[in-house]
C-alpha cells in the first residue's frame, strides 16, 4: 500500500509539473516574425529588423485596405551579435518574437561586404529559425526591402518569397536557403545568394507601397564577404552550371539585326560536372548540360514545322546557353576570382587526391582551370500553334 | 516471478525499440566526426558484430528461460562470477538509463522547453517511466504495439519527404578514414546492441523461448536498419562536415523538411513520437533492472524496487552527466573503448564457459 500511495503522490507532481510548464507561451504574447534583415549601424552594431506579422489586421481584406492596413509592424534594434539585437527587439513589442515561420534572411550591402560568416551562427544554434528560409543580398539596407509594402497582400515577405520561387521559370536569381549558404561557407568555394532591390513603383506616392521590389541577379560572395553581382546574363549561366530547379527561358535573337526572337521554354535541365585530371595532375571540369523546351514564343516570321528547323532551334539554344555560361565563367574567374559553381565540392568528393595538392591555392587554381563545355539542347514542342503569322 | 508473457511480435519490438530509440539521437553526428562521409563502414560493422552479439545474447536468453537469468548464471560461471556478471549488466543497464534520459532531456531543453529547469523534465520522465512499467512488461508491450509501429512510419514520412533535398554524392570520397577511426565508430555503434541486454534479463517473459533467437535477430536488424537509414540519410542533406557540427542531426533534418507547402513543421509531432519511444525504453530498462534485483536480493515487493531504481536513476540522471559535450565523449572515448568491450566480452565469456562445461558433463 505504501508503493502505491508513494506512486499516486508522484503522479500528483506529475501533473503539477505538467500544468505549471515553464515554457508555457501564449499565442497572445508572440511576435511572428515573417522576415529579417541584417545591416551594420554606424556604430559598428548590428541592425536586425524584423517584419512582424499583425494576425488582428489581417483579417481586414476589404477593398481599399489590404496592404493599408498595419498588417505587418517593422521593428528595428541594435546590438553587438544578432542575439542581442534579436532580444532587444523585445523591449520594443513587448512580445515575445517567434521565429519558426520566417520565411526570409536579407543581408544589407553593407554587412554583407564586411562578411556574413559570423551573423549565420544564431540562425544555425538556435531551433527555432527555419533553415529553409530565403537568402537574399540587396544593393542598399535590407530595412528597405523588410519595409517595404506589397499592393496585393498583406504580409510582403510572403510575396517575396513566392518571387524567390516562382521566378525559376526566368532565371532571374539564384534559390538560396539557409542551410545551403551555411554549406557553401563551410567550404573554401564562393558563395551566392539571390539579390533583390527597391525599384519605383507606377503607383501615386500616397500609395502605402510607392516602390516595387525586384529580384534582379545573383550577389557573389567570397569568404562570406560579398564581391558583387553578376549581370542578368551570368546570372543565368550561373543557373546553368549548378544543380538547381530554376529552368530560365533562352531567347533566341532572328534576323540580321536580331530585332526578332524565338523563346524556347526550358521544361527539364540537368547539368553535372566531371571532374578529369591528367597523369601529369593537371585537372580540367567536363560540364554536362542537358536542356529540354519548348517554343515559347516567336516574333520573327520564322517557321518552326520540320524537324530540321527544330534542329537547328536545339543547335542555337545550346550555343545562348554555352555563351551564358562561359560568362558566368568568366565572371567567377577573372572578376570575382572565386569557385561560386561548386567545383571545390565536386573534386573534393571525385578526385580527392588532386583537391588535397590544390586546397591551399584553391581561388588560384580556380581561376586557371579549364572547363569543357557540352550542351545537349532539345525541343519537342511548339505550344498550340505551329508556324507564326506571315 | 510473476510469469507475464509476451508475444514474439511484441517481443521484437520491444528489442528493437530499446536498441534503437536513442541512437537516433546522436549516432550520426558522433560518426561524422570519427569517420567522416564513410559513416556506413563502422555502421555496416557495428550493426553486423550487433547481430552476433545478439545471437550470443539470445542462446543465453534462451538457455535461461526456466531458471531466470540469476541462477542460470551462476550455474553457469559460479556464485562469485555469476553476481559479478550480474554487478556488470545491472551497471549497464543503469547507465544506459541515465544517459539516454539526459540525452533526451537535453534534446528537449535545447529544441522545445529551454526555460524548464532539467530537473523538472528528468523527473518528468522518470515518472512517466514508472507509471508505464508499473503494470508490468505486458503493459509496456502493449504500449509498444502502438508507438513502435508509429515511430517507424514516422521515420518513413521524413524519409519519403526530404528525398528531393537529399545529395547521394555526400559519401564521396570513399575510404578517407583512418582504420582506426572505422573501428572506433564501429564500438561507437555496437554500444548500442549491447542494450539487447534486456532480452537476456526478460527473457523468462517470452511465450514462446524457441522463437527468442528468431525475435532478437529480427529486432536486432530492425534496429539496425532504423540506425543506419537515419544515419544516412541525414549524411545525404548535411554533408559530412555540417552532420559533424549537428548535436541533433535527425532533429534538425526534421526541422528542414516540409510537407507540401502549407505543412512547414513537422517536427513537434515528430519529437512527441520518439518521445513515446524512449519512455518503452525507459520502462524495459527499468523492468529488466527490477529482474536482475529481484532475483539477486530476493525481494517480492516489485513497486519498492522500482520507485528505488527510478530514484536512484533520477539522481544520477541529474549529477552524473549534463553537457551535450560530456555526452560525445562518452559516446567516442570511454563507451567503445572501454566499455563495449568489457560488456561484448563478458557476454561472450560466459556463453563459452557455459558451452564448455555443458560438453564436460555430457
Amino acid at each position: 500500500m505504501t508503493a502505491r500511495r508513494v506512486v499516486i503522490a508522484l503522479c500528483l507532481a506529475l501533473v503539477m509539473v505538467n500544468s505549471g510548464c515553464w515554457d508555457r507561451r501564449e499565442i497572445e504574447s508572440l511576435a511572428f516574425v515573417a522576415a529579417v534583415g541584417l545591416d551594420k549601424a554606424e556604430d559598428g552594431q548590428i541592425e536586425v529588423s524584423v517584419q512582424l506579422i499583425n494576425p488582428s489586421a489581417l483579417g481586414q481584406t476589404s477593398e481599399g485596405n489590404a496592404g493599408s492596413s498595419l498588417s505587418v509592424w517593422v521593428v528595428s534594434f541594435r546590438g553587438r551579435d544578432v542575439m542581442e539585437a534579436v532580444r532587444g527587439i523585445v523591449t520594443l513589442t513587448g512580445k515575445r518574437l517567434h521565429w519558426a515561420h520566417n520565411l526570409l534572411v536579407v543581408f544589407g550591402e553593407e554587412l554583407a561586404r564586411s562578411g556574413i560568416k559570423p551573423y549565420v551562427d544564431w540562425f544555425r544554434r538556435e531551433y527555432e529559425p527555419p533553415l529553409r528560409a530565403w537568402v537574399l543580398t540587396t544593393p542598399g539596407t535590407a530595412k528597405e526591402i523588410i519595409a517595404a509594402r506589397h499592393p496585393m497582400v498583406q504580409i510582403p515577405a510572403q510575396v517575396i518569397a513566392r518571387m524567390v520561387e516562382v521566378q525559376a521559370s526566368v532565371g532571374a536569381a539564384p534559390q538560396v536557403d539557409l542551410l545551403q549558404l551555411v554549406q557553401s561557407l563551410r567550404g573554401s568555394t564562393g558563395q551566392v545568394t539571390g539579390a533583390i532591390r527597391v525599384i519605383p513603383s507606377n503607383l501615386p506616392k500616397s500609395s502605402p507601397s510607392s516602390e516595387n521590389l525586384q529580384l534582379f541577379a545573383a550577389a557573389v560572395y567570397g569568404g562570406g564577404r560579398l564581391l558583387g553581382y553578376l549581370t542578368p546574363i551570368e546570372t543565368r549561366g550561373l543557373l546553368w552550371l549548378t544543380p538547381t530547379p530554376v529552368r530560365p527561358i533562352v531567347v533566341l535573337p532572328q534576323g540580321k539585326e536580331n530585332e526578332r526572337e524565338i523563346a524556347v521554354e526550358i521544361v527539364q535541365f540537368h547539368a553535372r560536372m566531371i571532374p578529369r585530371v591528367n597523369d601529369s595532375s593537371q585537372a580540367r571540369i567536363q560540364v554536362e548540360i542537358e536542356v529540354t523546351g519548348n517554343v515559347g514564343e516567336v516574333t520573327s516570321n520564322q517557321e518552326v514545322d520540320s524537324e530540321s528547323i527544330l534542329r537547328r532551334l536545339e543547335e542555337r539554344t545550346a550555343a545562348v546557353i554555352r555563351y551564358q555560361a562561359e560568362r558566368a565563367l568568366d565572371a567567377a574567374q577573372n572578376r570575382y576570382r572565386v569557385d561560386i559553381f561548386g567545383v571545390s565540392d565536386v573534386l573534393r568528393k571525385r578526385e580527392p587526391e588532386y583537391w588535397t595538392s590544390v586546397e591551399d591555392r584553391w581561388n588560384d587554381a580556380f581561376t586557371a582551370l579549364h572547363f569543357d563545355l557540352n550542351v545537349n539542347a532539345k525541343i519537342r514542342l511548339t505550344g498550340l500553334i505551329t508556324n507564326p503569322l506571315p | 516471478m510473476n510469469r507475464e508473457v509476451l508475444s514474439p511480435y511484441q517481443f521484437t519490438m520491444l528489442t528493437a525499440i530499446t536498441i534503437s530509440g536513442t541512437a537516433i539521437i546522436n549516432l550520426p553526428q558522433i560518426l561524422a566526426i570519427l569517420t567522416g562521409q564513410d559513416l556506413w563502414i563502422p555502421l555496416a560493422i557495428g550493426i553486423a558484430l550487433g547481430v552476433i552479439y545478439a545471437c550470443f545474447v539470445s542462446s543465453l536468453a534462451g538457455e535461461a528461460v526456466e531458471t531466470g537469468m540469476t541462477s542460470y548464471l551462476i550455474d553457469a560461471v559460479g556464485r562469485f562470477f555469476g553476481y559479478l556478471v550480474l554487478l556488470v549488466v545491472a551497471a549497464w543497464l543503469m547507465f544506459i538509463w541515465v544517459k539516454s534520459f539526459r540525452q533526451v532531456s537535453n534534446m528537449i531543453l535545447t529544441a522545445l522547453m529551454p526555460e524548464t529547469p532539467d530537473w523538472a523534465l528528468l523527473a518528468l520522465g522518470t515518472v512517466t517511466t514508472l507509471s508505464v512499467a508499473w503494470y508490468g512488461i505486458e503493459g509496456v508491450a502493449r504500449t509498444t504495439e502502438i508507438v513502435f509501429p508509429t515511430v517507424l512510419i514516422s521515420l518513413i514520412i521524413i524519409l519519403v519527404i526530404s528525398v528531393p533535398d537529399l545529395d547521394p554524392t555526400n559519401i564521396l570520397p570513399l575510404f578517407q578514414t583512418e582504420l582506426t577511426n572505422i573501428f572506433r565508430g564501429s564500438f561507437a555503434v555496437m554500444t548500442f546492441f549491447t542494450e539487447s541486454l534486456v532480452v537476456f534479463a526478460l527473457s523468462g517473459s517470452i511465450r514462446s523461448p524457441r522463437t527468442i533467437r528468431r525475435s532478437v535477430t529480427a529486432a536486432v536488424l530492425i534496429a539496425g536498419l532504423i540506425i543506419m537509414s537515419s544515419s544516412v540519410i541525414t549524411l545525404f542533406l548535411f554533408g559530412a562536415e555540417d552532420l559533424g557540427t549537428r548535436s541533433y542531426p535527425l532533429l534538425s533534418l526534421v526541422r528542414y523538411v516540409r510537407i507540401v507547402d502549407f505543412i512547414d513543421r513537422v517536427d513537434p509531432l515528430i519529437i512527441s513520437i520518439w518521445l513515446a519511444g524512449v519512455i518503452v525504453k525507459a520502462s524495459v530498462l527499468l523492468l529488466s533492472l527490477v529482474v536482475i534485483v529481484e532475483q539477486v536480493f530476493g525481494i517480492q515487493r516489485r513497486g519498492i524496487v522500482m520507485i528505488g531504481l527510478s530514484l536512484i536513476q533520477a539522481i544520477l540522471s541529474f549529477t552524473l552527466i549534463q553537457t551535450n559535450v560530456a555526452i560525445d565523449k562518452l559516446a567516442m572515448g570511454v563507451l567503445p573503448t572501454f566499455a563495449v568491450p568489457v560488456v561484448y566480452s563478458v557476454t561472450v565469456l560466459v556463453w563459452a564457459i557455459r558451452r564448455l562445461r555443458r560438453g564436460r558433463k555430457t
